[in-house]
């Protein structure tokens, strides 16, 4: 009864689901960028562009993503304001 | 009302503090990308530096919290001595601790320090016991825990997709990585912490009777101030912790580092949003243990991990025990004398000066090398 009443849980609940959900989502979403750059170099280099093509997307999908992150990031905090 | 040279040295040294945070702070924002060589150490200062400037004028919801969330505004307001004396204890830890180089929370320095200066002077009815609990000690429990996990979760994805792949491709793609990762870091760490300081100095003027306690607000002077404090702090960088946090704690690669660096601003920045003072400190050291465990338990040098963890426990009853014994102090040359505060502030920069040149006399560098 206590701990309901000094500590805030909805706002602890959206720390956790906010910062787990954003950090995940940026770092599978780099993480196959970063996929997607080194394929992009290796099959463009054994000449098979139509592959390359398809993973070169993929890795700037990645990118866009944590672009869009980054920016939602910094929208979020500066309406807190 | 209060005089003005009283008010003037509070500032003065809040604005001490605030570079103080950006000096021993400066190792949660670099130190992943200097060992991972993501970034040479003074380029990463540098950015880190314009970024925490940048940082400090996003939000102002944590400078709310720690201006009248964890103390009882009203009564700081009779006391200017209690901020004073929370300031001191805060700098004297954070001096302490950058000596042996153990990443502490400078935030809980002062959080702690203000609330011992107030339960000196008033007793348990100047601290706000259910703000100290709910927006300050359960944070500093879920923060490193919420960094650990979701650090370390991130790292075992990282290694799903890219662990068949070439490294050397791989190490140069996470290292561009850790530069935005660091980035978002440095702005997080900016938009957090500078905000403490700008509580403290909103306190301050609150005493001098500036500010309404009932209308609290950070006038533009003070963003200003304190955002140049942490950024000037944080490009003289303190090299002790950014040694102990970039390669003692794990060996950190490109990917760990970019993991750790994520999950922590992260969690900062979600911190921020819902206003919590969170001690970026926690986040980013558990994030870091959270990364190299991950990989391998054996990974983390728990040793090292255990002295910074007693550290962190150390921190608000061993900040709290200085400010409320700095408040005894200048409490005997009387009640919102200026003798008290301007003794005080004399014998702490000496002794500043002093732990400085001891570190310098045995070789140690204090600020980061070129490369």
């Amino acid at each position: 009864m206590l701990a309901s009443k000094v500590v805030e849980w909805s706002k602890i609940g959206q720390l956790v689901y906010s910062a787990l959900g954003v950090a995940l989502a940026v770092t599978i979403a780099f993480s196959i960028a970063v996929a997607g750059a080194t394929r992009f170099a290796e099959l463009r280099r054994d000449g098979a562009m139509a592959r390359a093509t398809a993973w070169a997307a993929l890795a700037v999908a990645g990118l866009a993503v944590v672009a869009a992150a980054i920016v939602l990031g910094i929208v979020v905090m500066a309406k807190k304001s | 009302m209060h005089s003005d040279l009283l008010l003037v040295l509070v500032v003065g040294t809040a604005l001490a503090f605030d570079f103080t945070n950006g000096f021993h702070d400066t190792a949660n924002v670099v130190a992943t990308s200097i060992s991972t060589r993501a970034l040479p150490p003074r380029v990463a200062i540098g950015m880190a530096s314009l970024l925490n400037f940048a940082g400090a004028f996003i939000s102002l919801a944590v400078a709310a919290t720690v201006a009248k969330g964890i103390v009882d505004p009203s009564v700081v307001a009779l006391q200017p001595a209690i901020v004073f004396s929370g300031l001191i204890g805060a700098i004297s830890w954070n001096v302490v601790t950058w000596y042996y180089g153990l990443p502490s929370s400078s935030s809980h320095a002062l959080i702690g320090g203000v609330v011992g200066a107030a339960f000196a002077a008033n007793g348990s009815s100047g601290v706000m016991g259910d703000g100290l609990v709910g927006k300050v000690v359960v944070p500093a429990i879920v923060a490193p825990i919420l960094a650990f996990l979701v650090a370390g979760f991130g790292i075992l994805v990282c290694y799903r997709i890219v662990g068949r792949l070439r490294p050397g491709p791989v190490g140069a793609g996470f290292r561009f990585g850790q530069v935005m990762s660091g980035g978002m870091l440095a702005l997080a760490h900016g938009t957090n912490d500078a905000q403490k300081t700008m509580g403290v100095i909103v306190l301050a003027l609150v005493s001098h009777g500036d500010i309404s306690p009932n209308h609290i607000h950070v006038p533009s002077w003070v963003v200003i101030t304190a955002a140049s404090a942490i950024a000037l702090g944080t490009y003289a960088g303190g090299w002790r912790i950014i040694r102990t946090l970039g390669s003692r704690i794990i060996k950190m690669d490109p990917a760990q580092g970019f993991a750790a660096q994520g999950s922590g601003a992260a969690v900062i920045l979600a911190a921020s949003h819902v206003g919590y003072p969170l001690s970026t400190t926690h986040t980013i050291s558990g994030a870091v243990m959270g990364a190299g465990a991950a990989k391998r338990l054996s990974a983390v040098r728990w040793g090292v991990a255990g002295n910074i963890v007693a550290a962190w426990l150390l921190t608000l009853p061993a900040s709290a025990g200085i400010g409320a014994a700095v408040y005894g102090a200048t409490r005997i040359f009387g009640v919102n004398s200026e003798a008290g505060p301007v003794i005080v502030a004399v014998l702490i920069l000496i002794g500043t000066m002093l732990a400085f040149g001891r570190r310098l006399r045995r070789g140690s560098p204090l600020t980061a090398p070129q490369a």
